[in-house]
């Protein structure tokens, strides 16, 4: 209805026109909206049956551990790709000057264990020693006190015993 | 499907069933709803979900002392009426008027089909308190019976009709500036 022809005031009950929608929806809107507010329930859904299938909340803690969970991986992995490239280049090893660093001094002197095979060896030699049927020569003792302690010594212990 | 039917397979324990057939039955409904008081066709699909996720979980508290659609009308309805209020308070705080915005807004809106009467109109809609707006859009455009427009609002219906009454009169007053 256009301005121009209007003497009396305008009644907007009068006009069916102006009851009609003006508005419209993007194309294929309307026609995906159940589809995607059924999804969008579905997820919902889903959750309510969470919490009916794990009564522990194990798996939901799981849930919620999951990212702090896959940043320790992802550190761990870092982590294991930059020793591994340290390792083969040999940077580890080396000190910036191309020594020997005091690290491979130490581990070379075996004061450092490196190897798992080197905690088994050790543990095999303290078996050793303990061992219950171990003899011991007389001879071996004394040449070993000898080694050890000066005569001064060994006559301070023999009157200290005493 | 009748409203009773649904609640039927509601209670029956396929809840799931009852849903969807709520959503095919009332999706479209409620987004024209939506829509003719939130004119921004983005705002209203938002809104739209946010409606249905509350249904979905309101569902099982659903007491048949109200009608399935007038209990999905209030939903719908609060909704918006949260969303107009929350815009309203965010255009207090950057000094701009929210009416002026959505005029404009539906001006330039390539969704908006209307000719130049529609187009005022819905500028004097937007001019009118969210509470009042909903009342005539409720009346006008949907001819929702005073005493279903009650039911989903909790307003009585005397309250209704005086509410209607003043929408009524701004809109009018409204076009009448514009020259109709």
């Amino acid at each position: 209805m256009s301005k121009s022809y209007m003497n009396e005031q305008y009644n907007i009950t009068d006009d069916p026109h102006l009851k009609s929608n003006p508005f419209k929806a993007p194309e294929g809107y309307l026609e995906s909206l159940e589809e995607r507010i059924l999804s969008l329930a579905g997820i919902v859904q889903g959750e309510a049956a969470e919490e009916v299938v794990t009564p522990s909340g194990v798996w939901r803690r799981f849930g919620i551990l999951k990212p702090a969970l896959l940043l320790a991986c992802t550190f761990g992995v870092i982590f294991g790709m930059g020793y591994g490239v340290l390792r083969l280049t040999g940077t580890l090893d080396k000190s910036p000057n191309g020594e020997d660093s005091y690290y491979a001094k130490m581990v070379e002197k075996g004061l450092i264990k490196t190897k798992f095979i080197d905690w088994i060896e050790e543990d095999l030699e303290y078996d050793d020693f303990y061992e219950e049927d171990q003899d011991f020569d007389e001879e071996e003792v004394v040449s070993w006190l000898a080694t050890q302690y000066s005569s001064m010594e060994l006559a301070q212990l023999y009157y200290d015993e005493k | 499907m009748e409203d009773k039917d649904i609640i039927g397979l509601y209670k029956s324990g396929q809840a799931e069933r009852a849903f969807t057939f709520i959503v095919r039955k009332y999706s479209e409904r409620l987004y024209w709803h939506i829509r003719q008081l939130e004119a921004d066709h983005d705002d209203a699909d938002d809104i739209l979900q946010e409606t249905f996720i509350k249904v979905w979980n309101a569902l099982p508290a659903f007491r048949e002392d109200s009608k399935l659609y007038t209990w999905l009308y209030r939903i719908a309805t609060n909704e918006s009426l949260t969303f107009l209020k929350r815009r309203k308070l965010r255009a207090t705080f950057t000094l701009r008027d929210p009416d002026m915005d959505m005029a404009s807004f539906i001006e330039s809106d390539p969704l908006f089909d209307g000719d130049e009467l529609q187009l005022s109109l819905q500028k004097a809609i937007a001019t009118l308190p969210p509470k009042q707006k909903s009342v005539f859009v409720m009346r006008y455009f949907h001819e929702i019976k005073y005493e279903d427009i009650s039911e989903i609002m909790g307003i009585s219906v005397g309250a209704l009709k005086a509410s209607y009454h003043h929408a009524f009169n701004k809109v009018q007053e409204y076009l009448k500036k514009e020259g109709y």
